[in-house]
């Protein structure tokens, strides 16, 4: 097992904007959830917006601590958010590769492997970030996910704002490449589960009226 | 350590290439250094004979100059840093940072590699404008070692600042308080324009637990007055202790942060 979840929640706090308020007030976003992934699982997670999609792949990335329940990890996790603004604008998608690159502890730098021209980044690779399309964007955001050699990959919604060419080839290599080919497990977050076409072989809802489905 | 070194030297190529795409901003930012020290020579004619400049009497502008130098290199060193923090929070890069599972420490300590790096060069900029422009009298550089190392415990004094102030930050979002306060502390008790010992309050005792004093005195000495050894040993016992005060308070307050702000779910918040 990668990952098992048992019985995690998490509450936010709201922020109060009358000076006067004494109230604590919270929002519960994840409430008693458990799910296990394994090295050979496709999820999809499916939710509407404000559903939790985001906050429970944070709490599996580490990113946000969970207030109740415990969470094993027995394996490098990698988060894939909609966050185009998460890059250095300025630099070339070479330089942004290679700073991400020198934080992992790999021998070989993600510039010399073989899924950069797969991605087609060689493409644009000298092109400064900022003047890249959002499909572009969403292929060097894939490349910098792969560079930590993860065993398992979470995306967050990673196909919105593109057009149906650039889903099509962004998810066909999420599930060749990653999921078939390197044996990496994935998490996909969605609120369509039709886009990933049934490549899942877990479906777990996340929308408070079809907890149990 | 060769890991740590690798992160910095990555930390440090990120930020000058993206320092280096605004050439204006950098080229205009050496400009002022000149300009800085023309104001002083000039207000140094002023203030040449006056008695409160102690044993600098009659040597002002060189009082002045190493105010600034310091002054200039501990705010950028700081607030760059802890500015860095915030552009990072802001953007989302810090939670991709983390992603990576690094040393937090590492990666806090790495936000201020470049802007100690450019405080630097602004420093000795400031100093060689001043010795080739403005007639400035540097007479101890036999002193190489110790100025290498007044030099290192001052910048991780400042680093140590910056380090609390990215705390703020992290977790209120905002931190340029802290710089703020630094710098009113810095101008009024530490030394810089003018001898602490003219503020005739208690508040002058203030100075004491100001790392820039202890810099500024020493570096005096150093580069433009005549070296006492017990005014020497005296300073660098303080400035040693307050380096390591401020490092080892900076980088645990970072660590907290980050766990407070992961409890809380800001870490992306801004």
């Amino acid at each position: 097992m990668l990952i098992e979840v048992n019985n995690i929640s998490k509450k936010f706090d709201l922020p109060k904007f009358k000076l006067s308020s004494k109230e604590n007030s919270f929002i519960s976003v994840i409430d008693n959830f458990s799910m296990d992934i394994d090295s050979k699982d496709f999820i999809c997670l499916v939710g509407n917006n404000g559903s939790g999609k985001t906050t429970l792949l944070k709490i599996l990335a580490d990113l946000i601590t969970q207030d109740e329940g415990s969470i094993g990890r027995n394996g490098k996790i990698s988060f894939v958010s909609t966050n185009e603004r998460s890059f250095f604008w300025r630099l070339s998608v070479k330089e942004n590769l290679r700073f991400f690159s020198s934080l992992a502890n790999n021998k070989v730098s993600i510039l010399d492997d073989d899924l950069i021209n797969i991605l087609g980044i060689d493409k644009f690779i000298e092109k400064r970030f900022m003047n890249l399309s959002s499909g572009q964007k969403k292929r060097v955001m894939i490349a910098r996910s792969l560079i930590s050699e993860a065993d398992i990959f979470l995306f967050d919604e990673i196909t919105n704002s593109l057009d149906e060419l650039s889903r099509k080839q962004i998810i066909d290599f999420i599930y060749e490449d990653i999921f078939l080919k390197k044996n990496k497990a994935i998490v996909w977050a969605t609120h369509n589960p039709h886009e990933i076409n049934k490549k899942y072989n877990k479906l777990i809802d996340l929308n408070k009226e079809n907890r149990d489905v | 350590m060769f890991r740590s070194l690798k992160i910095f030297y990555a930390f440090l190529r990120k930020d000058f290439l993206i320092a280096y795409s605004y050439r204006t901003n950098f080229f205009i930012s050496v400009l002022t250094v000149f300009f800085l020290l023309f104001i002083l020579s000039n207000l140094s004619k002023l203030t040449s004979n006056n008695e409160i400049f102690g044993d600098f009497k009659g040597n002002s502008f060189g009082y002045f100059v190493i105010g600034l130098a310091i002054i200039d290199l501990a705010m950028t060193i700081s607030s760059r840093g802890a500015a860095q923090a915030r552009e990072l929070q802001l953007t989302g890069v810090f939670e991709e940072l983390l992603l990576f599972r690094r040393s937090n420490a590492e990666l806090m300590v790495s936000l201020f590699i470049y802007p100690t790096v450019f405080a630097l060069f602004r420093f000795f900029l400031i100093l060689i404008f001043g010795v080739i422009f403005f007639d400035l009298q540097i007479n101890n550089l036999g002193n190489f070692a110790l100025l290498m190392l007044v030099m290192s415990l001052s910048v991780i004094s400042f680093v140590g600042i910056g380090l609390i102030s990215a705390f703020f930050i992290i977790i209120l979002k905002k931190g340029d308080f802290v710089n703020s306060i630094n710098l009113i502390l810095c101008i009024g008790f530490g030394n810089i324009i003018f001898p602490s010992e003219i503020v005739d309050t208690q508040l002058n005792q203030i100075s004491y637990f100001l790392p820039i004093t202890h810099s500024v005195e020493l570096l005096r000495e150093l580069l433009i007055g005549s070296i006492s050894t017990e005014s020497i040993s005296t300073n660098l016992t303080y400035l040693i202790g307050l380096s390591f005060s401020f490092i080892g308070i900076g980088i645990i307050s970072c660590l907290y942060a980050i766990k407070f702000a992961k409890i809380r779910g800001s870490l992306g918040e801004f």
